[in-house]
C-alpha cells in the first residue's frame, strides 16, 4: 500500500469509527448516550462550551476558509 | 428561534458565503462572522432558571443522561477525536512547508478540497458548519 493509501485508509477507518459511535449512541448501545445528548452535557460548563466553539471555529476556518 | 427561520437564515448566510473562494479575506471574514458570535454566546451564556447548576444532580424528572454512560461516551469520542488530530498532524508534518500540501501524505483539508473548494459541496459544507454552530452556541 502506498503512503497516500495509508494516510486515506487512516481517515477511512476513523470515519467508520466515529460513524459506529453515532449509531451505536443513538440506539442506546455498548452504554453509549447519543451525541446530542454529550453535546448539552459539554454545553453546561463554560469551560467545555468554550473549547468546543474554539474547535467548531477552527474546523470553519480550516475547511472552508483556508 | 423557529427552525424554519433558522433553516432559511444559514440557507441564505451559507449561500452568500459559499460563493466567496478559499484562501480569502472574504472567506475569512465570513467564517469569522459566526464564530465570533458564537464566541460571544458561549462565553455569556447563562443557565436557564431552573436548571441544575452545574456539577450538581439533574432534576429527578430530567431525561438527559449522566454517570457512567456519558463518561464511557465523551471518553470514546475524546479517544476517536485524539486519533484524529494525531494522524491530520502527522500528515501535515510531512508536508515539504508548513503551506505546500504533499499528495502522498494529504491531510483532511486537502482530500475534502474537491468538496469544499466551490460548487454545491461547499454550500453544503457551509450549511453543516453553521448548523453544528447554532447547536453548540445556543441558548
Amino acid at each position: 500500500m502506498t503512503a497516500r493509501g495509508l494516510t486515506i485508509a487512516g481517515f477511512a477507518v476513523l470515519a467508520i469509527a466515529a460513524a459506529a459511535l453515532i449509531t451505536a449512541g443513538r440506539a442506546g448501545r455498548l452504554g453509549l448516550v447519543a451525541p446530542g445528548d454529550l453535546l448539552d452535557a459539554l454545553r453546561a460548563r463554560a469551560p467545555a462550551r468554550l473549547a468546543v466553539v474554539l474547535a467548531w471555529a477552527w474546523l470553519g476556518w480550516h475547511l472552508l476558509a483556508r | 428561534m423557529r427552525r424554519g427561520t433558522l433553516a432559511v437564515a444559514v440557507a441564505l448566510y451559507a449561500a452568500a458565503a459559499s460563493s466567496t473562494a478559499p484562501l480569502t479575506g472574504a472567506a475569512t471574514v465570513a467564517v469569522a462572522l459566526p464564530a465570533t458570535a458564537a464566541l460571544v454566546l458561549a462565553t455569556r451564556r447563562r443557565p436557564r432558571p431552573g436548571a441544575p447548576a452545574p456539577g450538581t444532580d439533574p432534576r429527578p424528572t430530567d431525561p438527559r443522561p449522566t454517570g457512567p454512560r456519558l463518561r464511557r461516551t465523551a471518553a470514546a469520542w475524546a479517544l476517536l477525536v485524539g486519533l484524529g488530530a494525531a494522524w491530520e498532524l502527522a500528515a501535515w508534518l510531512r508536508q515539504p512547508a508548513y503551506d505546500v500540501a504533499a499528495p502522498d501524505h494529504p491531510t483532511l483539508s486537502l482530500l475534502l478540497d474537491p468538496v469544499t473548494g466551490g460548487g454545491p459541496g461547499r454550500f453544503a459544507a457551509w450549511c453543516a458548519w453553521l448548523y453544528v454552530g447554532w447547536r453548540v452556541a445556543r441558548r
